[in-house]
């Protein structure tokens, strides 16, 4: 069943600055769905849409079957984790924990219940009866997320819960997080502009530009089939490496040196795409094209190689460690599988298959 | 710091406190003064004896007028702390349009003298009837601009995630209000409600046009009462009356000299 469905939902504060762009998407009952895009974008705005604390200008909002378009917050049946936390600075834990418990009437006894097992939960029973205050960054944030816990609603809505913690709390809050949704069976939708999040979390991830809906689908495969140009660079780390190329009657030229044969298409230049692991040393084999090292990095497991091939930099991640100085001609390869083609004016994706021949490194 | 610079400040400082205090300090050796001795230029009173506060008790009804402005000053301040707080509460909460042309239009009153709009006042409380009574007295301050400036400016710093975080759980305006907004602020209510009072306190001129009757009169119009109202002014016994007047402005100033410091200043350094 589908928890969340958004019908050609738009959002404008005036005639000109247009938010958010009739969106369709549809998020299903016990589903982590990760909102990203980068800041701008219009994806607090939808989260907060969802929560009832903005208005639409236009569409419908159903959740859990009924519309809910113009509900009241509270009526929604939802929960929510702010970035900021929101913690009660007068208020204890445990106090700020069972916030909002006694509106729906439930018993002091239910709510001590409910308190406790959040609190067992996020491993905070010593610390309930302290001030958030007295709470490092990583405790606070537990209290905000025991709070959405001990309400019991359905539908938990996060708008960038971990950007506040550092590095490293931060990978350990992303794995607490996605276990305790996955232990629960709550429906997330989880907002964020760190597309790592977003990967290593999201059941589906949509993908959210200049209020637009770029591609909503399972994160492995926004990953190895991105829909468009933008998500094609957004998403991961190192970004995609992109290059211009150039048509020569059946052959497709990407730089001086490296052209492939293809079947033409109607425009005069595509985009081509490669991710930085796949860029490999030819090692003797015909190399694709000959790159111009200009500054290593080496992170001990893996090696960042930035050089330049036709002006344009591009990175190529190994595993490993290797050492190169800055201007060694590098001889690399890439496979045709690898290739991701866009068209040049649309910045759609083009179906490597369809376009290249598989034989026809030249 | 060195000790001796430290010293040096501190001497400084009490010769200034002490200059600065010493009318309140020699009002209060007056008030034992018996006649002429006030005249003579003496600084100690022979004989420190209550007979002046006795008589300035018995010269005007002080005691009346005490409880009178202490009634008035205490309406004064829970009138004005509730209705600011509403008023700042809706400024910094509830969205509406024109909310910011409003709040200028409001603050912007503080520029109006209070002495202009007196004859408005008067002439409203008067249609109303409420000349001689407590209401006359102190609802004309409920409303204050300044009040709820400083209370705007005091839950701006409560981050709007707050609210959001009770309208998703369900919690209404009041509660949020009651349980959230109030707490956090206490340190400037506390200031508020201590310079409400004193200010309230310290009225002369509205006591002045708005009671006519003895029973309704406040301690400041006593003090001129008890000045003018003979030829040969006992000085002695004005000066246990002020003594008298401004012990309860001093206590309380006392209590809550280090909420009005935060309060006043919060805010201001940012």
């Amino acid at each position: 069943m589908n928890a969340i469905e958004v019908q050609s939902l738009k959002k404008a504060y005036n005639a000109e600055t247009t938010i958010l762009k009739d969106m369709d998407f549809t998020v299903k009952e016990g589903e982590f769905f990760a909102i990203v895009g980068p800041s701008g974008c219009g994806k607090s705005t939808l989260l907060r849409i969802i929560a009832g604390l903005e208005q639409v200008t236009d569409g419908t909002l159903i959740m859990n079957g009924q519309d809910a378009t113009y509900r009241r917050p509270d009526e929604r049946n939802i929960s929510m984790v702010f970035q900021n936390y929101a913690l009660f600075p007068h208020m204890t834990v445990a106090q700020n924990i069972t916030f909002g418990l006694h509106v729906k009437k439930i018993s002091k006894e239910e709510q001590k219940k409910r308190c406790m097992e959040a609190a067992e939960l996020l491993g905070l029973q010593h610390l309930l009866e302290r001030k958030p205050r007295e709470l490092s960054g990583g405790q606070r944030q537990r209290v905000a997320l025991g709070r959405a816990i001990a309400s019991q609603a359905p539908i938990c809505l996060m708008d960038e819960p971990l950007s506040n913690l550092d590095a490293k709390l931060r990978s350990k809050m992303r794995s607490e997080v996605r276990q305790i949704q996955r232990r629960l069976g709550m429906t997330m939708i989880y907002v964020t502009h760190d597309q790592i999040e977003a990967m290593t979390m999201a059941d589906r991830m949509m993908v959210l530009n200049g209020g637009d809906i770029q591609q909503v689908g399972e994160p492995l495969h926004v990953y190895n089939h991105p829909e468009n140009k933008f998500v094609a660079t957004f998403i991961g780390s190192p970004p995609m490496n992109m290059i211009e190329a150039t048509w020569h009657q059946q052959m497709l030229q990407i730089t001086d040196e490296w052209q492939l044969k293809a079947v033409r298409t109607g425009q005069e230049k595509l985009y081509v795409g490669v991710r930085p692991e796949h860029i490999m040393h030819a090692s003797g084999g015909k190399p694709s094209f000959i790159g111009k090292v200009e500054h290593v990095e080496i992170l001990g497991t893996e090696t960042l190689i930035m050089f330049s091939i036709n002006g344009e930099q591009w990175i190529a991640k190994w595993a490993g460690q290797w050492n190169f100085e800055a201007g060694e001609m590098l001889p690399l390869k890439v496979d045709i599988e690898h290739l991701h083609l866009f068209d040049f004016e649309t910045e759609k994706r083009v179906e490597t298959a369809e376009v290249l021949m598989m034989e026809a490194l030249v | 710091m060195s000790i001796w610079k430290k010293s040096f400040l501190y001497m400084l400082l009490s010769v200034a406190a002490f200059i600065m205090f010493f009318p309140i300090l020699y009002a209060f050796l007056i008030s034992f003064m018996q006649g002429g001795e006030v005249l003579q230029g003496k600084i100690i009173p022979s004989d420190f004896s209550f007979t002046n506060y006795e008589s300035a008790v018995q010269k005007v009804p002080l005691l009346r007028y005490l409880w009178n402005s202490f009634v008035v000053s205490t309406l004064i301040m829970v009138g004005q702390v509730l209705f600011c707080c509403l008023a700042a509460f809706a400024f910094t909460f509830i969205q509406f349009k024109g909310r910011n042309v409003l709040f200028l239009i409001f603050i912007s009153t503080m520029m109006i003298p209070w002495e202009a709009t007196m004859v408005p006042n008067f002439q409203t409380v008067r249609a109303l009837g409420w000349t001689d009574t407590y209401l006359g007295l102190s609802v004309p301050f409920f409303a204050m601009a300044f009040g709820t400036f400083l209370l705007r400016q005091q839950f701006k710093t409560i981050p709007m995630e707050m609210y959001e975080a009770t309208q998703v759980a369900g919690v209404n305006r009041f509660q949020f209000l009651f349980k959230v907004v109030l707490p956090v602020s206490k340190t400037s209510l506390v200031t508020l409600a201590i310079y409400c009072f004193l200010s309230a306190w310290n009225m002369y001129l509205w006591p002045l046009l708005v009671t006519n009757d003895e029973r309704m009169r406040t301690v400041q119009i006593g003090l001129k009462q008890m000045q003018s109202q003979e030829l040969a002014t006992e000085w002695g016994v004005v000066m246990a009356g002020v003594v008298m007047v401004i012990l309860p402005t001093l206590i309380l100033l006392f209590l809550g000299q280090k909420r009005l410091q935060e309060g006043l200043t919060r805010g201001a350094v940012k």
